[in-house]
C-alpha cells in the first residue's frame, strides 16, 4: 500500500481537474438552459477540466495500485470545499468535513 | 436537528438527482469492465450512462449547494460494490460492507451539513 511521489502529485492534480470541472457545472445553474453564451462556456469548461481530470486518473491507474488510488480520489471533494468556499461563499460546516472524513475512510474499507 | 432538516429540505432534489447521477456513473463504468475495452456495445453503452450521468449532475446543481451535493457522487462507490457482487461475482467481506456503512454515514451528515 505504498503511493510514489510522483502519482501522488498526478492524483493532487487529477482531483483539483475534477474538482474545477464540477465547479464550473454548478456556475451553470446560474443561467438559462439552452444555448446561451455562459451557459455553454461553462458548459465546455466544465467537461474539458472533468474529462481531463478522468483521462489522468485512468493514466495514473496504468502505474499505482487500484487499492491506494481509488479511496485517495475523494481528496476530489476536499478541494471541492476548497473552491465552495472560496468563490461560492458557502460555509464548510463541522458536519461536511466529518462526513467527508468518513467518506474517505469508507472508502479505503471498501477495496481493502 | 432542525437545522440539519432545513439543509435536506433545501438540497433535496439535488440530492436525488446526483444519486440518480452516481448511479448513472458507475452503471457506467461497469459496462466498461465487461466491455473489456474493445469496440462493443457495452463500451457504447457505457459511454451512454456515462455522458447522461454528467447531464443529471449538472441539472442536480440548480437544486442546492456545491458542497453538498459534489459529496454525494462518492455513493457511486456503493453502486459499484453492489454491480460487482451481482454481475462481475466479486466477494465482499465484512469491511467492505463496514465502507458502506461509513459512506452513507458520510454522506447523511453531508446532506444535513449546510448552515
Amino acid at each position: 500500500m505504498t503511493i510514489s511521489l510522483p502519482i501522488f502529485l498526478l492524483l493532487l492534480v487529477f482531483t483539483a481537474m475534477g474538482s474545477i470541472g464540477s465547479f464550473y457545472f454548478k456556475r451553470m445553474s446560474n443561467s438559462d438552459i439552452g444555448f446561451n453564451k455562459s451557459f455553454v462556456t461553462n458548459f465546455i469548461v466544465g467537461c474539458f477540466f472533468y474529462g481531463s481530470g478522468a483521462i489522468l486518473n485512468i493514466i495514473a491507474l496504468k502505474f499505482t495500485d487500484y487499492t491506494i488510488l481509488f479511496p485517495l480520489t475523494s481528496i476530489t471533494y476536499i478541494w471541492t470545499f476548497i473552491l465552495s468556499a472560496m468563490f461560492l461563499k458557502e460555509k464548510i460546516t463541522t458536519k461536511k468535513i466529518i462526513g467527508l472524513v468518513c467518506i474517505m475512510g469508507g472508502a479505503f474499507l471498501l477495496v481493502s | 436537528m432542525t437545522r440539519m432538516k432545513e439543509s435536506y429540505h433545501h438540497n433535496k432534489y439535488g440530492i436525488l438527482l446526483m444519486v440518480v447521477a452516481a448511479l448513472l456513473t458507475a452503471f457506467g463504468q461497469l459496462q466498461w469492465k465487461i466491455s473489456d475495452a474493445d469496440i462493443n456495445l457495452w463500451l457504447i453503452g457505457g459511454f451512454v450512462c456515462y455522458f447522461l450521468g454528467a447531464v443529471f449532475m449538472i441539472l442536480a446543481y440548480r437544486f442546492g449547494s456545491l458542497s453538498v451535493l459534489h459529496p454525494f457522487l462518492s455513493t457511486g462507490y456503493i453502486f459499484a460494490v453492489v454491480f460487482g457482487s451481482v454481475f462481475l461475482d466479486e466477494i465482499l467481506e465484512g469491511k467492505n460492507l463496514l465502507g458502506v456503512v461509513c459512506i452513507i454515514a458520510g454522506a447523511i451528515l453531508i446532506g444535513g451539513g449546510d448552515d
